[in-house]
């Protein structure tokens, strides 16, 4: 038996299933930080406007995700020239990029099942 | 529109506001520039909207969650303390809620039957004063009223009448007394009580001839009598000597009209040769009309009233009894909840136990509070951590308040379990050698709303005095260090202060109404009522079924008296035509010269007043030369002779009863002069009475009311005389029981409320011991060093148990001032309920002051003892 780590970070499947919203948001931010006003276009956009937060919701996330720890608050702002210095960024954390990769997969698997099923056509190779 | 915006965030808990709230401005802002037309704009309000009242709930709710669980686990680490809180509020909100469960049963609660609220009963406005023969506990009307009324329903869907009477079912050497109503043919339909088997009384039941033949039992009574047995058609019941068929059972929910008096058995009204014009024995209710009110119902009955009282006047009496008859007018009031003698009865007393047992939860409020504030300030350091941190006044706030709701939902749980117990207890504790009051006691939504309400009262009232004391706090971590100075600050436990002068204050109105209440019930039990109790035996006895001919009824009676003194143990024997101080009376109006008035009247045997050991102060007393074909004569009390004769000698005079029906107008010549006695009760006043020998009663039935005085204990010689009689005569039916034991279990309800307010009494004063105790020893413990250093100093230990004791001497004078005055003000409220004693009775309520102020003593002896024995050097190391 090992002895267990004191502070062990929880790991990345305790996460999962991950709701809907929190997971657009997460993957909203895997490409860059953002800010909130952001995060909710991203998601709009990406989804086709089938997926539109509102400002409650997504605060009420981004509060969940902060505590967390799959986000965190920047100090500094990543292009002060065009932003308002007002906002605040959100950028993924260690974990939280772990946890999302960890949910794309599951939602890979899936995906996959349902096609050795054939209850959708194959991949097309590319 | 950002501003709108704004507004709408304050929906969400300040510190999320704090946080985000900015963020979210700023989003909305920005979705709101982005949207390009009116509807978009539009849909980004509803979004912003929807999205609002949904989150903003979750995020109170979290927090909430947050405060429980950490007030759970507070309360998990001081165990003790939780406990006693927990238990504290438990008993106290019990006790509240039992008292509450009882109001609400016997006064409160609508009947069990449908549309309650639609039935009314028809009285004569103020009662009938006495008027006639009122035999029962619910009457009002006369069956010839009901005839008349019968016929004109204008403002009722339905009306019906019943009248309540004791029945004897059984055989008659067998028998047992059975709660009966007599009811209309309309009355279970009107009501609408369907069959639970059988059928139910109906009109057509009413057509058959006296006496009825037909009765129907309560779910109750079959129960009791014939357990699981399906009703048959062969079901019968003798009552009162007659046999009755069963036709049917009422629903189990269905316990009659009379709340507390579940009855046993309906027979329908049959109608005797001549209805009685003088027998105020019926009930009249009914369902309004739809449309029509109460107000509308009554000026419509007071519009008959000239009409159906001139149709109904009895025959027999004189000219102004007839006109005062003919005056009474007709109302219509709600009967929702039934009629109740119990509640006549207690509903003051009870009302009054409520506001007794709120003081005490008060008293245990303040307790807590204390309790809660002492906690607080060992927390102050926590607290001021916490406060310099950034955590907000509000958030602390919410926490303190989400440990009093841990507290209180807690305690509440327990007392609703807890009054469950105690209702039962009191019920039972309301039943006398005649049975008690059969009431459902349930715990319903009314009892567990009335709980709730007090618990957040409770809480709103222990919950305050921490949460004054955080919102005072600094963000300071040092000021509890630099806090314990050399002396103790005022302010600091002036809350704390308050709480035990408000303590000292309620406890010493408790123990002032149980101080009053003990002491008017010892006032009961050793009053004389100039009359003989111990050892006399009151005995009811029927010769119906004996056969014996009326004109012979008196020679019977005498043979009986005759027979019982001669059995061993026995001293004396007379029969009465009323009994005394068991509350029935007797009342004939009586003219002396030129002034009339009316007196209580009974025809006694010769030798009454020997055995009620009753003083003749002058004249003789009756003989058996006094017969039904010699002059009439009459003895009278002192209050006759005072009131009909202003004192003068009486002897020689006549007195003129007025005519009744049954009860021609007589002469009599007073020929005796006895002290005067109580009446029907301790509580009727001196009045006039008079009595006339049992051989010139102008009725005479086959039955007899004795007063038996025996040299041993009443309850053996009841017993040993209904054997002997019931050996001689099977046929007879008897009912022996001692005459003191029967007076006392009248005065359950004064025994009730001295016991309750002697112990809430007790239990305040425990409490203002225990509260006292506490604020003097946390004012010790604060002033350690102070005392420390007076006693380095060369004080002396009596004069540093003197300087603590000061410290109560305020608060306890405070508090009696203020109590006394509460007391007083408050006492006349008590005033019917007390005995032989006034309500702002001086003795009581200094006596009240004296066992409060003993208590205070020792609540601050010890503490100050404690701290006089303080070793200074001890103390002045610890800082």
């Amino acid at each position: 038996m090992s002895p267990r780590a004191p502070l062990a970070e929880p790991g990345p499947e305790s996460f999962l299933p991950l709701p809907r919203d929190t997971f657009h948001i997460l993957v909203s931010l895997a490409d860059r930080d953002r800010h909130g006003y952001s995060v909710m276009l991203d998601v709009a956009e990406r989804t086709n406007g089938a997926l539109r937060l509102s400002p409650s919701t997504l605060y009420a996330s981004i509060k969940r995700l902060l505590s967390q720890d799959l986000i965190e608050e920047l100090a500094e702002r990543p292009d002060p020239r065009h932003d308002d210095e007002r906002r605040r960024y959100y950028r993924l954390t260690r974990l939280g990029r772990r946890v999302a990769v960890a949910e794309a997969r599951r939602l890979e698997r899936l995906l996959s099942d349902a096609r050795a099923t054939g209850l959708l056509p194959k991949a097309k190779v590319t | 529109m950002i501003r709108a915006f704004r507004f709408l965030l304050a929906l969400y808990p300040g510190e999320f506001r704090d946080e985000y709230g900015r963020e979210l401005a700023l989003v909305f802002a920005d979705r709101y520039r982005d949207a390009t037309t009116a509807g978009e704009r539009v849909g980004v309000w509803m979004e912003a909207l929807g999205g609002v009242l949904e989150e903003a709930p979750k995020e109170h709710a979290r927090l909430l969650v947050q405060d429980l669980r950490y007030a759970t686990r507070l309360m998990v680490r001081s165990p003790g303390f939780s406990a006693t809180a927990i238990l504290t509020l438990a008993l106290g909100i019990g006790a509240n809620t039992a008292i509450f469960q009882l109001i609400d049963s016997v006064g409160w609660r609508p009947l069990p039957i449908p549309h309650p609220e639609q039935l009314v009963e028809v009285q004569i406005v103020g009662g009938n004063g006495g008027f006639g023969i009122n035999p029962g506990t619910y009457g009002g009307l006369t069956r010839p009223t009901w005839e008349e009324l019968r016929r004109s329903q204008d403002a009722f869907a339905g009306l019906f009448a019943w009248s309540s009477r004791e029945m004897r079912v059984g055989e008659i050497s067998d028998f047992h007394r059975a709660n009966g109503m007599a009811v209309s043919g309309e009355a279970f339909a009107v009501l609408g009580v369907p069959p639970w088997r059988g059928r139910l009384i109906e009109p057509a039941d009413e057509e058959a001839a006296c006496p009825s033949s037909r009765a129907v039992v309560s779910y109750n009574y079959w129960r009791r009598m014939y357990g699981d047995r399906e009703l048959t058609p062969d079901a019968r019941l003798r009552i009162n000597g007659q046999v009755h068929e069963i036709i049917g059972i009422t629903p189990p929910s269905f316990f009659g009209l009379a709340v507390g008096e579940n009855y046993d058995v309906a027979v329908p009204f049959c109608r005797p040769q001549q209805l009685r014009a003088e027998v105020f024995d019926t009930m009249v209710m009914g369902r309004l009309r739809a449309g029509w009110t109460l107000e509308r119902a009554s000026a419509y009955v007071d519009s008959l009233s000239g009409g159906i009282f001139d149709a109904t006047a009895p025959p027999g009496y004189d000219t102004s009894a007839i006109a005062r008859y003919k005056a009474f007018r007709l109302t219509v009031a709600s009967a929702r909840s039934g009629v109740s003698a119990l509640r006549e009865q207690y509903d003051r007393s009870l009302r009054l136990l409520l506001v007794l047992t709120g003081l005490v939860l008060l008293i245990a409020c303040a307790n807590l509070a204390n309790l809660m504030l002492a906690r607080a300030m060992a927390r102050e350091r926590e607290i001021a951590v916490r406060l310099a941190l950034g955590a907000t006044r509000v958030r602390l706030l919410r926490q303190f308040m989400a440990e009093t709701l841990l507290l209180a939902a807690a305690g509440a749980t327990l007392a609703v379990g807890l009054a469950e117990v105690l209702s039962r207890l009191l019920v039972r504790s309301l039943a006398t050698d005649q049975g008690g009051p059969s009431l459902a006691i349930a715990t319903d939504w009314r009892t567990l709303l009335f709980t709730a309400a007090v618990s957040i009262g409770t809480c709103a009232i222990f919950g305050t005095a921490p949460v004054v004391r955080a919102l005072r706090m600094r963000a300071d971590v040092s000021a509890p260090i630099r806090g314990r100075g050399l002396t103790m600050s005022r302010r600091r436990f002036s809350v704390q202060r308050l709480m035990v002068v408000a303590q000292v204050a309620m406890s010493l109105v408790l123990l002032f109404a149980a101080a009053l209440f003990v002491r008017s019930f010892r006032n009961l039990v050793t009053f004389d009522p100039g009359m003989r109790q111990q050892g006399i035996t009151v005995g009811f006895i029927g010769f119906d079924a004996l056969g014996i001919s009326p004109d012979h009824f008196g020679d019977f009676r005498r043979r009986l008296l005759g027979e019982m003194a001669s059995i061993p143990g026995v001293v004396n024997a007379a029969t009465t035509t009323n009994t005394p101080l068991l509350g029935s009376s007797w009342t004939h109006a009586v003219r002396v010269g030129d002034r009339e008035n009316s007196s209580r009247f009974a025809w006694v045997s010769p030798g009454y007043f020997a055995t009620m050991n009753i003083p003749l102060v002058q004249g003789r007393d009756f003989t058996l030369r006094d017969t039904s074909s010699s002059p009439r004569v009459a003895i009278v009390n002192q209050s006759f002779v005072r009131q009909f004769l202003g004192g003068a000698n009486p002897i020689g005079r006549t007195l003129r009863t007025l005519a009744e029906p049954q009860y021609p107008e007589t002469v009599y010549e007073i020929v005796g002069v006895i002290a005067d006695t109580r009446y029907n009760s301790y509580r009727s006043a001196m009045q006039p009475m008079a009595f006339a020998p049992d051989s010139q009663v102008p009725t005479q039935g086959p039955w007899a009311a004795v007063m038996v005085y025996g040299t041993g204990d009443a309850a053996v010689t009841a017993a040993t005389v209904r054997r002997a009689l019931a050996a001689r005569y099977p046929q007879m039916a008897t009912e022996f029981f001692p005459f003191q034991a029967r007076i006392r279990s009248g005065l359950v309800r004064e025994r009730l409320l001295a016991m309750l307010a002697g112990f809430f009494g007790v239990l305040a004063a425990a409490l203002v011991l225990i509260g006292l105790y506490g604020m003097i020893s946390f004012g010790v413990a604060e002033r350690r060093h102070e005392i420390g250093i007076r006693i380095a100093l060369g004080a002396e230990r009596r004069r540093v148990i003197t300087l603590i004791m000061r410290q109560a001497l305020g608060v306890l004078a405070i508090g009696l001032a203020l109590g006394a005055a509460i007391a007083l003000a408050a006492a006349p409220a008590a005033a019917t309920l007390l005995f032989g004693l006034e309500p702002t009775d001086p003795a009581t309520l200094v006596s009240a002051a004296v066992a409060l102020v003993a208590v205070a003593a020792l609540a601050t002896y010890i503490p100050a003892r404690r701290a006089a024995r303080l070793n200074p050097l001890i103390a002045l190391r610890q800082e």
